[in-house]
């Protein structure tokens, strides 16, 4: 039966479990754990189902581009002796990375024929990466495609973003809050900005395309900090997080400046792991596996505890999901994001009422920031208690003072190419304090105009010196909410080092919990990925 | 009430151990020290000059013939191995001539790339972050190697200076024979000898960070040496004269190569 054939996607939902719920899968770094949560007082979220992909992704680039939504179409805005830049998503998204063609290489292949048809000869494309790692010329070729990659990069017109580049970084302007505005100085003198998306969650895109993916620590220390983050409720809801606000001020700036931006926005599906194939059970319900879905997971999960992790790592960091694209819209920036933000919503979001004692999840092998990495503890607390706990609108999933229990291996590993001061910011750093803001006050400078580190992020591959605060810092609103946090099965030394608590079990860890929440706590567990966003009213 | 004789065991030796080691690092890390000096190999990181050669003889190369390049290299591996237990010196200038005939400028690019892709991957963090803790305090640094001078390049940022040989050109194009003498036994004491009276410091006041016996005289011409992961007759030596003895390893997690070759299909 084709996806065509297929009935509707179900939404997403909220299960009461009861004693005839069968084990819930928990992701768990490179592997799975199933739970059995207590009966009568859990309840599990559910993400929606895959939505239907763009029937034909190409036609409907040329129709965004054609059509656009309160610009002129981008073949007016061509001209052929005009400076063009095509700022493009780095290698954080999507998660994980998608099958090829990656749906920047359609698009800015798209972008490059209209302007061949223009006559434009001064084109300059930019993976707009901040602060994150460079991407490697395999990464590049990936999302660009090798087309467009032997066309642009030989001459030197296809290239990483460089933040510390003191020649090529401008600041335009000031908020009126007094927020330095900075932009890469090619950007900032082009005639025209096209900027192409992949809006994964809502975090993404809008101004933040530019603001932040374009930007330095000059521009991104307003926003990237504490007292952001923590009035940011959450930062996935872009009407109601400071994070945004503060890139929306910044965008204004931009705009004020006289750059010009032709934002092109795209979305995906939560069709991560293949409607068929060896993972599809992972985003099934559990009690709709089928006979041979376990037989694939049991025969997994002995496959996995037979390999070294260095061989789990490899094979899980070597899937690429076969998202499809659900919507593409370019043209203004803001009118794009909302448009951009209700089909994010409409595959994203499940209403649930209430919140709960307790919030379980299990963080996957990936998050944005080390993709061909390593997931050490740091990005281990910042995919859960950054990134997973701010997957709400209206209010948290745990109530404050509640507990979260995270299940991850949590191994004491760095990878020391990608993320050298992540490893000293673990040694020097949480050794003296786990309190975001007297580790902002106390060390962030410091590591942020390190030498070292400006060094490899210019010339290896290394995030920069203060990227793992950052990691931090994205975790502050939840650290500030919680009574608690549990990592279960991660390891103890680590996992205490970050100021949290170990569990091997899932017994032990409610155990644990109950010292702050009662014998007969209320759980959630949040059943992502595949993605999911939940309505707390 | 009767009481009751409770036998207890000596302090530990380890703990013990540890807290005189402790104390040695206190001294090297004080601000009163003028110049750290460190070795690179197995002292910063875990590669060699072989290695080094290998990644960039095949960084340009399809797959089939860096697997050719490997298994010559590895039926050369005993010889190298005993010319270069005879004489490090003799080893070097034998070993770098087949850098004879390489594009000077490709090379320099190659080992930005290798820098990443090798060396970082399998340099000891702790021992980086050693170098960066004497800056930090005012400490000269200095790096004295047998590595040629543009595999070294990239770890310029973490040196004040650095002492490695060189191979001449012509007509852009390397020579495999080397400028001058290599920085190897006691020609290592005296590069640092050289640089402490020129700069006016103090080598009493001189650290010095090496992992074998043939980096003796270096070790031996500062006031405070350490032996970094020592080879046994340099642990036992280290242990008889009170020297600090550092073990510093690769980050927990972080890939490893088993043959030190390129990726294939790397550069095109």
């Amino acid at each position: 039966m084709s996806r065509r054939d297929a009935p509707a996607p179900r939404p997403g939902f909220v299960l009461e479990t009861d004693r005839s719920t069968p084990p819930i899968l928990f992701h768990h770094g490179e592997g799975f754990r199933l739970e059995k949560l207590p009966p009568g007082r859990s309840r599990v979220i559910y993400p929606p189902e895959a939505i239907e992909g763009l029937p034909d992704p190409d036609e409907a680039i040329r129709d965004a581009l054609a059509n656009p939504l309160n610009s002129e179409p981008l073949a007016a805005l061509l001209r052929p002796d005009m400076k063009l830049t095509i700022a493009f998503d780095d290698i954080s998204l999507p998660l994980p990375p998608m099958r090829r063609p990656d749906i920047r290489q359609r698009v800015i292949e798209a972008v490059l024929d209209a302007a061949a048809a223009a006559g434009v000869e001064d084109v300059h494309l930019i993976a707009a990466l901040a602060l994150h790692r460079r991407m490697t010329e395999a990464e590049l070729r990936h999302a660009v495609g090798d087309r467009v990659y032997d066309a642009f990069a030989p001459s030197g017109c296809l290239y990483n973003h460089d933040a510390e580049d003191p020649d090529g970084m401008v600041v335009v302007g000031t908020t009126d809050q007094g927020e330095a505005v900075q932009i890469s100085r090619r950007a900032a003198e082009s005639d025209l900005i096209v900027y192409v998306n992949i809006n994964l969650v809502a975090l993404d895109g809008g101004w933040k395309s530019t603001a932040t993916g374009l930007s330095g620590y000059t521009g991104l220390r307003h926003h990237h900090n504490v007292a952001t983050m923590r009035n940011s409720r959450s930062f996935m809801d872009r009407h109601r997080s400071e994070l945004h606000h503060s890139n929306w001020r910044q965008g204004e700036v931009l705009a004020q400046a006289g750059i010009k931006i032709f934002q092109i926005e795209t979305t995906v599906n939560n069709n991560l792991f293949g409607e068929t194939g060896p993972l599809s059970m992972l985003q099934k319900r559990e009690w709709e596996w089928s006979a041979k879905d376990r037989a694939a997971f049991i025969a997994m999960q002995t496959g996995l505890s037979m390999m070294p992790r260095r061989a789990r790592r490899q094979a899980f960091q070597s899937w690429l999901a076969p998202y499809e694209m659900t919507s593409i819209q370019a043209g203004e920036v803001e009118a794009v994001h909302e448009r951009t933000l209700e089909h994010v919503f409409a595959q994203h979001i499940v209403p649930v009422q209430g919140q709960t004692d307790i919030l379980t999840m299990g963080l996957p092998y990936i998050c944005p920031y080390n993709v061909n990495s390593v997931m050490n503890p740091i990005l281990v607390m910042c995919l859960g208690l950054g990134y997973f706990f701010n997957l709400y609108r209206g209010r948290p999933l745990v109530r404050e003072g509640g507990v979260v229990i995270m299940g991850h291996p949590t191994e004491w590993e760095f990878h020391p190419v990608h993320h050298p001061s992540y490893i000293d910011f673990f040694e020097q750093v949480l050794t003296e304090s786990t309190d975001p803001l007297v580790i902002e006050e106390r060390f962030e400078k410091q590591f942020a105009e390190d030498e070292w580190y400006r060094h490899l992020y210019r010339n290896s591959y290394a995030y920069h010196g203060v990227h793992p605060f950052y990691m931090w810092y994205w975790g502050a609103h939840a650290l500030e909410h919680v009574g608690r946090v549990i990592v279960l099965g991660g390891n103890p030394a680590a996992v205490r080092r970050m100021g949290f608590q170990p569990a091997s079990t899932m017994a032990d860890a409610l155990e644990i919990a109950s010292d702050v929440v009662g014998r007969q706590p209320t759980i959630t567990h949040f059943h992502h990925p595949p993605m999911l966003m939940a309505e707390v009213t | 009430m009767a009481t009751a004789r409770v036998k207890v065991a000596p302090a530990s030796t380890r703990r013990s151990e540890h807290a005189i080691m402790e104390r040695r690092r206190q001294q090297i890390l004080s601000p009163d020290r003028h110049l750290a000096a460190f070795d690179l190999e197995n002292t910063l990181l875990a590669s060699n000059v072989v290695a080094s050669w290998g990644w960039l003889a095949t960084r340009r190369l399809p797959r089939s013939e860096q697997a050719r390049i490997v298994a010559r290299a590895l039926a050369e591996a005993p010889r190298l191995l005993k010319l270069d237990r005879a004489d490090r010196s003799d080893f070097l200038r034998y070993f770098y001539r087949r850098f004879k005939g390489a594009p000077a400028d490709q090379l320099d690019e190659d080992t930005w790339e290798m820098f990443s892709d090798m060396l970082l991957a399998q340099a000891f963090p702790d021992a980086i972050r050693r170098v960066r803790l004497h800056r930090d305090l005012g400490h000269r640094t200095v790096l004295i190697t047998g590595a040629l001078d543009f595999v070294v390049e990239p770890f310029h940022p973490l040196f004040d200076h650095i002492v490695c040989p060189s191979l001449g050109t012509a007509s852009g194009r390397y020579t495999g024979r080397l400028t001058a003498t290599p920085p190897i036994g006691e020609n290592r004491a005296q590069a640092l000898r050289d640089y402490a009276h020129a700069e006016g410091l103090d080598l009493a006041e001189c650290i010095a960070y090496a992992d074998s016996t043939s980096d003796l005289p270096m070790l031996e011409v500062v006031g405070f040496p350490v032996a970094v992961n020592p080879e046994p007759k340099l642990a036992s030596l280290a242990r008889r004269r009170g020297w600090l003895v550092e073990h510093f390893a690769k980050a927990p997690g972080g890939p490893r190569k088993l043959i030190p070759i390129a990726p294939a299909g790397a550069a095109r």
